[in-house]
């Protein structure tokens, strides 16, 4: 799409035309999901954070300053949108297998051609909250206080959180380098990550598992 | 070497993750659940643009609902001041009246505004006839309606004898009413007394007093008519016996009895009650000195208009959820409209912009949900319309200060309610926030108490003072709180009644 034609859309999205609204949602569609997949659980729900987002896009939209680049500015209401849904959504806790990933050595990385869609599936298992900061750090490229800031947590709480991500990561990229496993990670059929806690531990996983501690 | 190990991690997820080698393929479905989302916030923006006209058309029913309620005052004493007339006429009465239904409302008796200023104290309605008594110059009266004589005299010494029998003043006029109820036809049966009199209206040797006996019956002008005595003596005395009017002597009737009977009878052997009651008005009318006007006028002008002002207000106060013990300061600042009812009571409406902040804890709010780990505490702000509906009671007006007392109820329509939830946990406190996405309304969920002190500071102008008390009927907000506030708000008011300084 060509600058101009952009401009076009966004003129006509100012006015709240609805036919260059849905022009606009699917000229971008595929990048906005994509953010949104990386920091939801599944399609379905990076759906509903794309449309979130969408949401205050043409709500917003005159605000926006042509003079900048549009896909930044929408990347950044994508991640805010996203944030805003992990934030919305912190009554739900998550338990994990960290025990047996903090026993992984620090040894090299398999060098192996994981394509696109493994290295989302795995991001999409970790838990939201180390999936937050893990894209805020590695992919988007915030510090630690900037993360901080945004999740409303510590900055220590960040830094733990990167590390077990990371740790989760490099497991689940052993675990597919293991030919006799051969896991798949795109059936998931195999692997729920999401478990609401029970209210007898759900404070000592909320606080000591790191989505707020 | 183990912070290679990690950027090297995070830059495989980074350049995969970043740049996808296929994007996920649009969904027709998606956009329609996004374009559910654009109209539902369509409609709703609707909705709040609409908010000041609904105010509006809130204010105004009010309003009306105030005219109204001072129409209904003004007629009642319209009907007041219409029994006083009406007894004046009173020996009007034949027996044919004991078979009309008394309504006062359909008396009528228009007089010219030039002999009375109470025009329409004297006005009624009857569609089928009329009679107006003309005092003009010549001092004659025609006659154009037979039946509409009769029928207005019979219909005015109706609602004589269903308002004086009502009347407990002791003045001479109600004792005249008392007395004159009691000596009815409907108690006497047809005997002719015909000596209703006054100091003011002797009929004998009236040099002013004209009657015309022409009898007429082919003029078909409506002008002016009253009575015709040849008319009502050939059409209606012949057939009906004339009432007595036999008053008793007592001491506050002086006026009545001081012509004798016989005097009377002397003096006008050839007039017949009607006569007698016709002159006996057109007396009336001659003898509205100014003094009767402005004792009428005096009523008038003691009687209420309605008051219309509207003003600005701003406000700060303090908002708790439960108790004021974590109460915080908040500010409110909106237009008000307020119109007297009558001199006491004022209706008063408006829209206040509120920012209302608060904390509680968790044991004076709840979830919509319930908590897997409930917050121990929680503090919010809300934006959100207050719409007030009060009445006030004026209670101390001394014309340029006013204080007054009020209560009423208002509706919040929340705009943004913003939340921080506490939680408690073994590593220390840690808090969430929340945002509610969509705007909400509490009708009628707050009760109003406060008191007003206004000055005003020209014909136009006032300053309000305002010390109010908000108390919930009602959990409201998104955290279900009983939320109340406590405050003071200055205003500017403004009469909006341009007759009115």
């Amino acid at each position: 799409m060509g600058e101009e034609e952009l401009h076009e859309l966004i003129k006509g999205c100012v006015k709240q035309d609805r036919k260059c609204q849905k022009m606009l949602y699917k000229a971008f569609y595929g990048f906005a999901m994509g953010i949104c997949l990386r920091y939801t659980n599944d399609r379905d729900e990076a759906s509903g954070v794309l449309n979130q987002g969408f949401f205050k896009v043409f709500t917003h939209i005159d605000s926006f300053d042509t003079a900048r680049p549009f896909k930044a500015w929408l990347g950044r209401i994508m991640m805010n949108a996203s944030i805003d849904h992990y934030r919305s959504n912190l009554k739900m806790a998550y338990t994990d297998d960290l025990d047996k990933a903090e026993h992984l050595s620090d040894g090299e990385l398999p060098d192996r051609n994981l394509n696109y869609n493994d290295l989302l599936v795995m991001v999409q298992q970790l838990p939201p909250a180390y999936r937050t900061v893990f894209n805020l750090f590695a992919i988007e490229g915030y510090s630690h206080e900037e993360i901080a800031v945004m999740l409303n947590i510590n900055a220590g709480t960040s830094k733990s959180n990167l590390h077990k991500a990371r740790l989760k990561l490099k497991k689940m990229i052993l675990e597919a380098d293991l030919p006799d496993q051969n896991t798949n990670y795109n059936t998931r059929t195999d692997y729920i990550p999401i478990v609401a806690i029970n209210a007898i531990n759900i404070q000592g996983v909320f606080l000591n598992r790191g989505i707020r501690g | 070497m183990k912070n290679e190990q990690d950027k090297k991690l995070d830059d495989l997820f980074k350049k995969r993750l970043e740049n996808p080698d296929e994007q996920s393929g649009y969904r027709e479905g998606d956009w329609d659940a996004l374009e559910d989302m654009l109209d539902k916030r369509k409609r709703m923006t609707g909705i709040v643009y609409l908010l000041p006209i609904m105010s509006s058309v809130a204010a105004m029913m009010l309003v009306f609902v105030g005219v109204w309620f001072f129409e209904r005052k003004t007629n009642h004493i319209d009907n007041h001041q219409k029994t006083q007339i009406a007894k004046v006429v009173a020996p009007k009465i034949d027996n044919s009246t004991l078979n009309n239904n008394n309504k006062p409302g359909n008396n009528e008796a228009v007089l010219p505004k030039t002999q009375i200023t109470q025009q329409q104290a004297y006005t009624a309605k009857n569609t089928n006839n009329s009679a107006v008594i003309n005092t003009s110059t010549n001092n004659s009266i025609t006659t154009t309606n037979i039946n509409g004589i009769k029928k207005d005299s019979l219909i005015n010494k109706g609602s004589v004898f269903t308002v004086s029998t009502l009347n407990t003043n002791k003045t001479k006029d109600s004792v005249f009413e008392q007395t004159y109820a009691k000596n009815h036809p409907l108690y006497k049966g047809p005997s002719l007394s015909p000596e209703i009199n006054n100091n003011n209206w002797l009929l004998k040797n009236d040099p002013l007093i004209a009657l015309n006996h022409t009898t007429n019956v082919a003029n078909k002008v409506r002008s002016p008519v009253f009575a015709d005595n040849n008319i009502v003596n050939n059409n209606t005395l012949a057939s009906t016996p004339q009432p007595v009017f036999n008053l008793p002597a007592t001491p506050n009737s002086s006026a009545v009895q001081k012509q004798s009977a016989g005097n009377i009878k002397a003096a006008d052997q050839q007039m017949t009650a009607a006569e007698k009651s016709n002159a006996a008005m057109m007396k009336l009318l001659e003898n509205t000195s100014p003094s009767n006007n402005n004792k009428l006028s005096a009523k008038t002008q003691a009687s209420f208009k309605p008051r219309f002002v509207g003003g600005v207000i701003g406000a700060s106060d303090i908002s708790g959820a439960g108790s004021f013990k974590q109460g915080k300061v908040g500010s409110k600042a909106g237009l008000v409209f307020a119109a007297g009812v009558s001199q006491k009571f004022t209706i008063s409406t408006g829209a206040v912009y509120s920012n209302t902040p608060y904390a509680a804890g968790y044991d004076n709010f709840s979830l919509p949900y319930q908590p897997k780990v409930a917050p121990t505490s929680m503090s919010a702000n809300c934006q959100m319309l207050d719409i007030p509906i009060n009445i006030g009671y004026q209670v101390f007006n001394t014309g340029k200060n006013m204080i007054s007392i009020g209560t009423g109820l208002s509706s919040y329509i929340m705009l943004q309610q913003d939340y921080n939830f506490v939680y408690a946990g073994s590593s220390g406190p840690t808090s969430r926030d929340y945002s509610v996405p969509n705007s909400a309304s509490y009708l009628f969920k707050i009760l109003n108490l406060n008191a007003t002190y206004e000055r005003q500071i020209s014909s136009k102008a006032g300053i309000t003072v305002q010390p109010y008390l908000k108390l919930p009927l009602a959990d409201v907000g998104y955290s279900q709180v009983k939320l109340q506030t406590t405050g003071i708000a200055v205003g500017l008011s403004w009469n909006l009644d341009s007759s009115q300084p």
